[in-house]
């Protein structure tokens, strides 16, 4: 049987945990892909994740009003993405972790090593767009999500929020094209 | 970004899945001759596969995150978590900087021989139903069956005699008789009440839910009555809290059905099971009409009959 997110927060206000587990689950991977894209690196992202929800878990009641518990908890695992970067950037230096943890996922290790580069220059961009545009990209991107549910993610009308999605993939493109590695 | 105004406009519903099928003709006729809009298409299916490329760690390493968060729920704030790899690692890195390289290979070299040693294949038989039943005797409520990494599928409960017959499927179909006070028996009553495959044996779960006395199943029975969208999955979880509405967590659900259920048959039925549980009058009437809905005057009415025929 499925719950929708308004049933499950309600009674995770009245106090079941069972009910906030469910919600934990509902959204871990999409948190994950979040906090990864910021740490590209998988313990630091699931670390991210626990921070994610203790902290939604910790201010839910100021969602009682109304508006969509994912589009909150987006916001909430970028702000904390953000702080892990801040908090953590010394020690990925220092213990070249960043880019190592990830094992290479591919039958042919050459075409894995490739991809990897890839995806190393594709973060890289993503982390050079303003932040209202990285939100909006990696909603969409990496959740699918639609127009209505990044705009109330980022506060702003969908007009508006199209209009980010599109600036930001132009400056992914831009980023592409002038780093010479159009992928 | 693109000068081009029209392979803008059908980029940019492209991107969002706005585009029809008139729109998609279109923008592959556009791209063809527009270099500027083809590096913009790239640029957009290049994000699409980094949003597939995330490396989703394994099952036990979310169920490990979903612990630690659960784990910290009711701690103050500022507390910090269990510990994941990193969460140690950078730990002992600021204490010891020097140390971080050969730290780092340890590290890895443990977590490969841990990942295959986890990863050995046991014995299905003897081995899965001794775990069944150790873990069935761990867990008490709803948080901890919705947290069981061994999910139960098919499941169906029958009376047989002064037990139950529990049929159930967890990696492969298992049939079996347990005791009606077993862990094992209550788990996966537990589970048919919650996800069970069809109404009948929901309801018939529910039934049998009474003769167990666990407040694990009445605090699903108590999650059922309140969310589920089914009159008579509600009126079922209803009845088999009825027997234990003495107690005060129990009252309080009936009450709170009596005064906020959508349906007025499930509240007169909440109203009929509260009745002659010496609640105070005022309790009652005051239960009822708390949201102010359509059959609240029936049911006053209806509380003052039973109230006349208890005195």
């Amino acid at each position: 049987m499925q719950f929708n997110d308004e049933i499950l927060v309600q009674e995770t206000l009245a106090g079941s945990h069972a009910a906030y587990e469910r919600l934990v689950a509902r959204y871990e991977k999409l948190v994950f892909k979040v906090a990864w894209s910021y740490a590209r690196h998988r313990d630091g992202a699931l670390d991210v994740c626990q921070e994610v929800f203790v902290k939604a878990y910790r201010k839910l009641d100021s969602i009682r009003g109304g508006g969509s518990f994912k589009a909150w908890l987006m916001r909430i695992a970028h702000r904390e993405s953000v702080n892990w970067l801040r908090g953590n950037r010394r020690y990925l230096e220092m213990t070249g972790l960043e880019e190592a943890a990830d094992p290479a996922c591919g039958p042919d290790q050459e075409n894995a090593l490739l991809a990897d580069e890839t995806r190393r220059g594709l973060l890289d961009r993503l982390g050079r767009l303003n932040p209202r545009q990285r939100e909006a990209l990696t909603m969409r991107y990496f959740d699918r999500a639609p127009v209505r549910e990044i705009a109330e993610a980022l506060g702003c009308s969908e007009g508006v929020a199209r209009n980010i999605l599109f600036r930001g993939l132009a400056k992914m493109r831009a980023e592409m094209t002038s780093s010479g590695r159009e992928t | 970004m693109s000068d081009c105004r029209e392979g803008r406009r059908l980029i940019a519903g492209y991107q969002t899945g706005d585009l029809d099928a008139d729109g998609l003709v279109k923008l592959e006729d556009h791209c063809r001759d527009c270099a500027d809009c083809r590096s913009l298409l790239r640029a957009h299916d290049a994000l699409l596969d980094l949003g597939d490329a995330a490396p989703l760690p394994a099952d036990r390493d979310f169920a490990r995150m979903r612990d630690g968060v659960m784990a910290r729920l009711d701690r103050p704030a500022g507390t910090k978590g269990t510990g994941s790899l990193w969460t140690d690692l950078r730990a002992f890195l600021g204490a010891h900087p020097v140390a971080a390289a050969p730290a780092v290979v340890l590290a890895l070299v443990a977590a490969v021989f841990f990942g295959r040693w986890t990863a050995a294949p046991g014995d299905p038989g003897d081995a899965l139903m001794s775990e069944l039943a150790r873990q069935a005797s761990l867990r008490q409520g709803v948080h901890e069956y919705l947290d069981n990494p061994l999910t139960y599928t098919n499941v169906s409960v029958r009376p047989r005699g002064d037990r139950l017959a529990l049929s159930f499927d967890v990696q492969r179909h298992v049939d079996l008789e347990a005791d009606l006070d077993s862990p094992l028996a209550r788990d996966v009553l537990l589970a048919t009440i919650v996800d069970g495959p069809g109404l009948g044996s929901r309801l018939r779960a529910m039934q049998l839910a009474p003769a167990i006395p666990d407040a694990g199943l009445r605090e699903a029975l108590a999650f059922i009555l309140r969310n589920d969208p089914d009159v008579a999955v509600r009126l079922g979880a209803l009845d088999a809290l009825a027997h234990h509405a003495d107690l005060p967590r129990i009252r309080e659900a009936l009450l709170h059905t009596l005064g906020a259920d959508p349906s007025v048959q499930v509240r007169l039925q909440a109203l009929e099971h509260l009745a002659g549980r010496q609640i105070d009058p005022d309790i009652i009437r005051s239960a009822i009409t708390t949201q102010n809905l359509d059959g609240d005057a029936a049911l006053l009415q209806r509380a003052v009959q039973l109230q006349r025929r208890e005195s």
